[in-house]
């Protein structure tokens, strides 16, 4: 496996650097960028003009991610060559957030194959129920197969992303990139560093992932009054206190939910993924420190699943949240990922809407908010 | 800028505000470009550092805000929460511990407090454990009550109403009996059931009642919706609430209708029972074991004049006067001790001091157990009938009275009208036995039969006035109908053969013969009715047939019937003949005399003999007058002679011309297995009599035959057959005489006709045994007469004061060469009786001094007092009513003959007690001397023999001298000899004749001894030819 990146900071400047990337003959081109870049046409391209064959995969950002740090309006495109290892490209429309489930079940129908052994998926970041279209494309690829990947981002505007496949880039496609092949080999680590804190709220009424009570309280009046003057900001602002799942027992389930939008008119919050009708949420905050750990935490689990030798990629999706509350110092957790890695594996990747990556592993693949999700290729 | 970053660089760097800030960075980049290399980027840097630093510090204002504002929003979320939870605590704690005090009640009022104490912790489960426990048991309960409720339901009639009494609950029982669903009577009162009957106090005082909380009892008649009324048994239940009055009222009740109705009739029942004892118009009374009155009614009040309300629970001692009261104690105690029922008169005298005959009738009753419970009396006022007896009873003798003089009067008529009459008829019979010229034969003959007829007559009215009087009785006496018809008929006969006509009798062999009834009524009407048929028929015969009808039960029926060849009756007055006073008509009266009584006299005896007469005739032809009797049969006959002959086999030859009296002559000899042959004349009877080997062993003719008679043909059949079977001669005309010429002709036996099949028996077993038995006497010519006629001579006491009835006794006495000895009176009997004894008395009854009954009585007794042996009595008397007889045999007299005296009556009375005929018919018979010899005692024989052979002819001539010398003691003394020795010999017969001579003799009655010593010789005679043969093989 060979892997080689260049970063485009200027917009429609792109073809100028892509010959860069024919040291490696990428077979597989992964497109990282700010809302600018993937506006018209001249992306896909230039992409398609230096590299005919290659995939093209990718996806808006809220911030690119590279072996120096974290950037706004760039775009970084990373080229990966694969000996062995085959792709299978997967891509479909996405009718509204209802459709989510049946995307996901149309892109696993795609992507099905006897030695599929990991799925790279880049959705819309608005609009969509993330945990569905990930549980769609398990429910047909089985839960063996990791799926990662992440949603679109737009900047933390929240109104207009763009993904990128083969075909072109769009605002309302799933885009979708199968691993086929013994020789991959695949470890992840995902990990958010928010703390949970309050009483325990019961989810008294909400709809797939839309909130509509905490408690017998609108959800969003809860948010305001914890948000206080930053309540103007929402729903960026709403990025400060995601929510942890707890199970009935009040237990963490583990996960947590983001906002991705509020409805003033019923009170209610619009979640990255759906949460337990049963269950309880507690509101989570973090420090940048933790945060920092956290993403340090997801290295180690994903650097100690592999122990291959030979250049490795590793694909950063970050939470757009943890990039709020830690500002500036953002940095400071690519950095920890890159103390981790070291110099073994090539860092690639955004802050997006929601992060897909199993979970534990062998678990299921779910969607997270707010985690530091990292998804570390190699090949034998 | 951050304002701490500010204050910072103020303090540091001594910049103070933002402007100097900038202006200073804008003199860094400037110094920047002159400045060292490693410097250069710090003074251009500078700007962006503090840039960095500044945003930092603000993220961490903002973190630490946004974190401070957190923990105090969480911090009073939580307090929130923690207090709500507190609260939320408290209240649960205070909703448990009311639990653990609603439980701990629970506990308490179910009984088990031992786990009260162990409520004291917070344990919930447990807790709950006990509650669900007691909700258990709660349930447990709950179900009991319900099925108590379901099992009263089904009972009972349940309403619950509320305490306004409006209906809220009704079971199905109540719905069912009252009509209404339970939608109609829930909302309503249970005024809507109200029957009506009751009166408002009762509603008022059951509310009353239950208002105050108590329970109610009571029975109420309610209505259903159709109107019928039916009656319940109420109990209603007050429910208190918690003040204490009542919100519920539960009405619980029972169907009782039926036993309101039951209750109702028995009530009813009660009432009519109390009523009818009441309405009894004999004074009724109950009383109990111990004798006390319970009940008395009415009349028992009015008879007794006692109020009742006096007397209950009083016993007898109270109301009757002790003496009348102890009578009925003890019958008291004693059908208590017997139960059942009493019945006695009694005397009660009640309280106004009056005497009552009462009869008390008394029942006892009983409890269902069978045990005494008391007893039910009613007295029966009989004063009153007692009275009436008293006077029925003296009507009675007063009617008894009058009776016995009709009766005496009836007696006494019969006595004097008779008396006269017997002298007439008794005293032209011995004249007529006189020396009498022709003249004066016919004379007298007139008067004789005159006077019959006028005897006739008379007998007829004296019958007729017993019989209209219902004085006439008939008798039950034993006696033989045989004999009795034969008898009858024999009497008759004369007179059919002066007419010339036939007498015939045909029994029937299953007649019985002896019977118990009256053989004079029968013989009477036989007489009337066979007199009548001999008056009516000029020829033909006159044949009485007697047949059974019926036997059962030891009485037989009897059917006579008597045919003539007469007259005949026209129809029209055959109705009329039995009618008394009536005759077939006037003429009939003057051509053939009678009083027209007779018919009707025969009816009415044989009515009372049980039986009918009625008619059959054809004028001109001839009549049948039947008539039927039912006698008893006599179960204890007289012993048949014993010795009888085989009959079975003979042969006899039955001569007569007359065919039926060949039918009844064949009949009767065939009942008896002889084989009858019949000649219906002389000439026929020879010609059978020629037949080779006709063996007959006997021969029966009739005397009377056209053309050739019985005479002749006996004659005739002499010379033809030296060998001739014996024959026997039937005549319907017995004629003195006629002995004579049977005898020249050899004939064997006479009898007249009709001839009874006792006679004929008799006849032919005498005229068999005589053939086949050697006879030493000399052949005797049986007749009647002879079967009879030999009698000895009699010692006759005649007591009799009538001059006219003596003479004619005496007369008739003589004649038949008895001796008689007259006394006139009782008394002069008795004096005669004491010295001498009599063969014989007749006794007349009616006599001065003293009569008939007295004389018989006191012979009686000297009989007994002297230990003398019994003379027969024979009583003489005209009153013959069976009252009269039967105190002739109680005084002890032996036999009975009705005046006027009929002469054969008197013979045959006397041959009945005097005669030994037996022995005299007997005496053909050979007594086999030679074998009574062989009996004897040899020795004693052979001694004697010889002496006796050589002295017996001597002593005869001695006994015939003591008779004629009148020397009593030598015939005595010869006789005893006689006795002892031929008694040695066995010789039976001599020695019995030789004992009669010296008892005889002993009596000094030496008269008419002769023919008994005749009679001795002759069997000594036979004796002695054995004795010879004897005495002849002793000397050898």
């Amino acid at each position: 496996m060979q892997v080689k990146q260049i970063i485009n900071r200027k917009v429609g400047g792109l073809s100028g650097k892509l010959g860069e990337l024919n040291a490696i003959r990428p077979e597989l081109l992964l497109v990282f960028g700010s809302n600018e870049h993937f506006l018209g046409t001249s992306l896909h391209e230039s992409l398609r003009q230096a590299f005919p064959e290659a995939h093209l995969l990718g996806c808006s950002t809220a911030g690119e991610i590279t072996p120096e740090g974290v950037d706004d309006g760039t775009c970084t495109v990373t080229g990966v060559h694969f000996d062995k290892v085959r792709l299978m490209p997967a891509s479909t429309s996405l009718a509204g957030m209802d459709d989510s489930y049946a995307a996901g079940e149309r892109l696993g129908q795609q992507l099905a194959a006897v030695d599929l052994k990991a799925v790279l998926v880049f959705g819309p970041g608005v609009k969509i129920n993330g945990s569905a279209l990930v549980n769609g494309i398990a429910s047909i690829i089985g839960n063996a197969v990791p799926i990662t990947g992440g949603l679109a981002g737009d900047g933390g505007a929240f109104k207009q992303t763009f993904t990128l496949g083969n075909a072109g880039v769009a605002d309302d496609r799933v885009v979708a990139i199968g691993l086929c092949g013994e020789q991959l080999r695949f470890g992840h680590g995902s990990f958010g560093g928010w703390e949970p804190f309050g009483p325990a709220r019961k989810v008294t009424r909400c709809e797939g992932n839309v909130l509509f009570e905490l408690d017998g309280e609108s959800a969003l009046a809860v948010y305001k009054r914890y948000l206080g003057d930053h309540a103007k900001d929402l729903p960026a602002s709403g990025l400060l206190f995601p929510f942890a799942m707890l199970g009935e027992d009040h237990s963490a389930i583990g996960l947590i939910r983001t906002i991705l939008g509020v409805d003033e008119a019923t009170g209610s919050l619009t979640l990255a993924g759906e949460i337990n009708v049963d269950g309880y949420l507690k509101l989570m905050h973090a420090s940048t420190d933790k945060l920092v750990n956290g993403a340090e935490s997801a290295a180690q689990a994903a650097a100690t699943m592999l122990e291959t030798p030979g250049e490795c990629l590793a694909l950063l999706v970050s939470c757009v949240g943890r990039k709020l509350v830690m500002g500036n110092r953002v940095d400071e957790e690519v950095e920890a990922v890159a103390d981790v890695f070291g110099s073994r594996a090539l860092l690639t990747g955004f802050y997006s809407y929601g992060e897909i990556s199993p979970f534990t592993p062998g678990s299921s693949c779910k969607l997270h908010n707010q985690t530091m999700t990292i998804t570390y290729l190699g090949e034998v | 800028m951050q304002k701490t970053l500010l204050r910072q660089l103020k303090r540091s760097m001594g910049v103070g505000d933002e402007a100097e800030l900038n202006a200073v960075l804008s003199a860094m980049r400037t110094a920047a470009e002159a400045a060292e290399p490693s410097l250069r980027g710090v003074l251009e840097g500078f700007g962006d550092f503090l840039g960095r630093v500044g945003s930092s510090y603000e993220q961490y204002e903002r973190d630490l805000d946004l974190r401070t504002r957190s923990l105090e929003i969480s911090s009073a979320e939580l307090s929130g929460s923690n207090e709500k939870l507190r609260h939320e605590l408290l209240s649960r704690e205070g909703a448990l511990s009311s639990l653990r005090e609603v439980v701990r009640d629970l506990l308490h009022s179910t009984g088990s407090d031992n786990t009260v104490s162990l409520l004291g912790g917070d344990d919930i489960a447990d807790l709950s454990r006990r509650i669900g426990e007691l909700v258990a048991e709660s349930e447990f309960g709950r179900r009991e009550l319900a099925n108590q409720k379901f099992a009263l339901d089904q009972h009972a009639i349940v309403s619950i109403t509320d305490a306004a009494g409006t209906i809220v609950y009704a079971n199905d029982r109540f719905c069912k009996i009252s009509g209404y669903s339970r939608e109609e009577l829930i909302g309503c009162n249970h005024r809507i059931i109200n029957s009506g009957i009751h009166l408002p106090e009762v509603f008022r005082d059951m509310w009353g009642t239950i208002v105050l909380g108590s329970v109610w009892h009571g029975e109420i008649c309610n209505r259903a919706r159709d109107g019928r009324f039916y009656w319940v048994s109420a109990t209603i239940v007050p429910v208190l609430g918690n003040d204490g009055q009542p919100e519920r009222y539960i009405g619980i009740r029972t169907d009782i209708t039926d036993r309101k109705r039951m209750e109702t009739e028995l009530s009813e029942q009660l009432h009519l029972v109390e009523a009818l004892i009441e309405a009894i118009p004999l004074p009724v009374y109950l009383k109990d074991t111990t004798g006390r009155y319970i009940r008395l009614n009415r009349a028992f009040e009015m008879f007794f004049n006692v109020d009742r309300e006096a007397f209950l629970g009083r016993t007898l001692l109270d109301l009757l006067p002790p003496e009348d009261a102890r009578l009925h104690i003890e019958k008291d105690a004693e059908l208590f001790a017997n139960k059942g029922m009493q019945n006695y008169e009694a005397v009660v005298h009640s309280r106004d001091g009056l005497r009552h005959d009462t009869i008390y009738r008394k029942a006892a009753l009983t409890h269902r157990d069978g045990s005494v419970s008391g007893l039910l009396g009613t007295i029966i006022d009989i004063t009153d009938r007692k009275q009436a007896e008293a006077e029925i009873l003296k009507a009675k003798e007063a009617a008894e009275a009058a009776n016995r003089a009709k009766s005496d009067f009836l007696a006494n008529m019969s006595h004097e009208i008779r008396t006269p009459m017997n002298g007439i008829i008794g005293m032209t019979d011995l004249t007529l036995d006189t020396a009498l010229t022709e003249e004066q034969q016919e004379y007298l003959s007139i008067v004789k039969s005159s006077a019959e007829s006028l005897l006739t007559i008379i007998n007829d009215i004296l019958d007729f006035s017993k019989i209209e009087a219902g004085k006439l009785l008939v008798e039950q006496i034993p006696f033989d109908l045989h004999r009795v018809l034969a008898d009858t008929l024999k009497n008759l006969a004369l007179r059919t053969h002066e007419k010339n006509l036939e007498l015939i009798s045909e029994i029937m062999p299953d007649v019985p013969r002896h019977l118990l009834g009256d053989p004079s009524r029968i013989r009477q009407v036989l007489v009337n009715l066979v007199g009548n048929a001999i008056k009516f028929t000029e020829k033909g015969e006159i044949a009485l047939r007697t047949e059974l009808i019926t036997l059962a039960n030891g009485q037989a029926g009897l059917h006579f019937a008597v045919r003539d060849t007469g007259i005949g009756i026209a129809p029209e007055k055959q109705s009329l003949i039995f009618d008394a006073f009536s005759q077939e008509d006037t003429s009939t009266t003057r051509r053939y005399g009678g009083t027209g009584l007779g018919l009707s006299i025969s009816r009415q005896l044989v009515g009372l003999m049980g039986g009918e007469v009625w008619l059959e005739s054809q004028l001109g032809q001839g009549s049948t007058f039947h008539f039927s009797v039912k006698l008893a049969v006599d179960q204890q006959p007289p012993q048949p002679i014993t010795k009888q002959i085989e009959l079975r086999g003979r042969r006899i030859l039955v001569v007569d011309d007359n065919a039926t009296n060949r039918r009844v002559l064949c009949g009767t000899l065939a009942a008896w297995d002889v084989k009858v042959q019949d000649a219906e004349s002389g000439a026929a009877a020879l010609e059978i009599m020629r037949q080779p080997d006709q063996s007959i062993d006997c021969i029966l003719l009739d005397a009377h035959m056209p053309e050739m008679d019985g005479y002749e043909l006996a004659q005739r059949l002499h010379a033809e057959h030296p060998e001739l079977p014996p024959m026997l001669m039937l005549s319907s005309g017995a004629m003195r005489g006629d002995g004579q010429r049977c005898q020249e002709a050899g004939i064997a036996g006479f009898f007249s006709k009709p001839i009874s099949s006792e006679e004929l028996l008799a006849a032919l077993c005498r005229v068999f045994d005589a053939t086949e038995q050697q006879v030493a006497s000399p052949q005797h010519l049986l007749t009647r007469h002879a079967l009879r006629e030999v009698q000895r001579t009699l010692d006759i006491l005649l007591v009799e004061d009538h001059l006219i009835n003596q003479k004619l006794a005496l007369g008739l006495l003589e004649k038949w060469g008895h001796r008689a000895t007259l006394a006139n009176n009782g008394q002069e009997a008795l004096v005669f009786f004491g010295q001498r004894t009599f063969d014989l008395i007749l006794m007349d009854m009616q006599m001065p001094v003293m009569g008939g009954l007295d004389a018989t009585l006191r012979i009686r007794e000297m009989e007994r007092t002297l230990n003398l042996h019994r003379t027969p009595i024979i009583a003489m008397t005209a009153a013959a009513m069976q009252s009269d007889r039967e105190a002739c045999l109680a005084a002890g007299m032996d036999e009975y003959l009705s005046k006027p005296i009929k002469v054969k009556e008197l013979l045959e009375k006397l041959l009945t007690f005097g005669g030994q005929m037996e022995v005299s018919d007997e005496a053909p018979l050979a007594f086999d001397y030679a074998a009574a010899l062989i009996t004897a005692d040899r020795e004693t024989v052979e001694i004697i023999a010889g002496v006796f052979l050589d002295t017996w002819q001597r002593d005869i001539e001695r006994l015939r001298d003591g008779v004629s010398q009148k020397d009593a003691g030598l015939t005595e003394r010869t006789a005893h000899g006689f006795k002892g020795s031929l008694a040695s010999f066995a010789a039976e017969p001599a020695v019995r004749v030789a004992a009669d001579l010296e008892s005889r003799a002993r009596q000094q009655k030496l008269e008419g001894m002769s023919p008994d010593i005749d009679s001795l010789e002759r069997e000594i005679g036979v004796l002695v030819t054995h004795l010879k043969v004897i005495a002849a093989s002793v000397s050898e």
